[in-house]
């Protein structure tokens, strides 16, 4: 037994070490290691993605350059990342701003930025809807925290939205799209479509960075290979999950509530009335009163109703 | 490798679980009823808060929906053996 123990050990190293590419390998931790990432400033964004194809566009509509991404619906759940290529460089003091044109309104909590390994939120707020060739969009203004990296800003899209995305920022645009190397990843991706779209055949392969394996020396390497061959799960593996969602929404018994509550929310209190009361009850300021309170009422006792319910619920 | 293997097989257990029962549809007739009741129910939106009613309703679904899937997966982990 113990000699198929290490035969298989053996296989497996000597497999994963000498025909495993580092590419897959990173592709299956969640958070990519971007230490050791390609810096080729004639290609404005690199990226990474686990789809079938990937549309990168210069947008070119304003005077402000920007990029565009743009993904259509699917069952996709997104982070994306933005990186620039040098970690110690800083975004400059408060008082200047990144822009988020976003074809989905974001929460600012789904803007944030990473520093030391700690996330903070970037208080963006929503400043109009701006028309761009695609559709309208929403402008976020992100006002830069003092002095940190741009490592990483975090971006959480929504669950099966159509998303446009374009950084800009009214700092320095060359700090972004001609000195300066902006790393885009999006994992956690899970498209039953395909639907990203490469306008720009990308001129060469992107690749990401090599994990820390690679810093390794040949042995513990392998062994770092195995090791995250056979324990890290593959982010597709994780994000399958998120689709359940949408089957146990349609399967029973939740379907039942998930029906019903649809055929609530299509019960309209401005349909054409059927009938109509006459216009001396109108009139009467005491309905008025007697619906407001009644208002106060409903939601008093539904309050009842969920403390009573949670407090005697057996966890 | 071995927790994606893991990871794969929960999705398909759960999937294949899920697949098992048909898809919930509700009679059309339904649809028909909820546009009638509408223009009852819109007549009367002089008097009662038929939108407050209306999503007090759908909260209480919510709740309830949650607390079904909760007890759901109690029921699972239960099945564990030695945990109780």
């Amino acid at each position: 037994m113990k000699k198929y123990l290490f035969l298989f050990i053996f296989l497996v190293v000597f497999w994963h070490y000498f025909f495993i590419d580092t590419a897959t390998i990173v592709s299956a931790s969640v958070y990519p290691v971007w230490e050791n990432k390609i810096n080729d400033n004639t290609k404005p964004f690199l990226w990474h993605a686990n789809f079938s194809a990937l549309r990168l566009d210069t947008y070119s509509a304003t005077d402000t350059a920007g990029y565009l991404f743009w993904h259509y619906g699917g069952s996709g759940i997104g982070q994306i990342y933005l990186e620039s290529s040098t970690t110690s460089q800083t975004i400059p003091t408060t008082g200047y701003n990144f822009w988020f044109p976003v074809s989905y309104y974001l929460t600012s909590s789904q803007i944030k930025y990473i520093s030391g390994g700690t996330e903070y939120i970037i208080n963006c707020t929503k400043i109009n809807d701006i028309t761009f060739p695609e559709k309208t969009m929403y402008l976020m203004k992100c006002p830069a925290p003092e002095h940190i990296p741009l490592n990483y800003l975090k971006i959480n899209f929504p669950y099966n939205t159509d998303w446009y995305f374009i950084v800009y920022t009214d700092v320095d645009l060359s700090y972004i799209n001609s000195t300066d190397t902006l790393y885009y990843y999006y994992y956690q991706y899970l498209d039953t479509f395909n639907s990203i779209y490469a306008s720009t055949t990308p001129s060469g392969e992107i690749t990401l960075p090599a994990g820390t394996c690679e810093d390794l020396n040949v042995f513990a390497g392998a062994l770092c290979r195995v090791i995250t061959y056979l324990f890290v799960p593959s982010s597709a593996s994780l994000n399958q999950f998120s689709a359940l969602k949408d089957l146990v929404a349609v399967k029973p018994p939740f379907g039942y509530f998930t029906s019903i509550k649809s055929y609530l929310n299509s019960l309209s209190s401005t349909s054409t009335p059927a009938f109509t009361l006459p216009a001396e009850i109108e009139d009467i300021t005491f309905f008025t009163t007697l619906r407001t309170e009644l208002i106060w009422i409903l939601w008093i006792f539904f309050g009842f109703w969920v403390i009573k319910r949670i407090a005697r619920f057996d966890f | 490798m071995l927790a994606t293997f893991l990871l794969d097989l929960v999705y398909s257990i759960v999937t294949g679980f899920l697949n098992f029962f048909p898809s919930v549809s509700i009679s059309d007739s339904v649809s028909s009823a909820v546009a009638t009741a509408s223009t009852y129910i819109s007549a009367l939106d002089i008097i009662l808060p038929v939108a407050t009613l209306l999503t007090i309703m759908g909260l209480f679904l919510t709740i309830e929906g949650i607390i079904l899937l909760i007890k759901i997966i109690n029921w699972f982990i239960r099945k564990i053996p030695s945990i109780n």
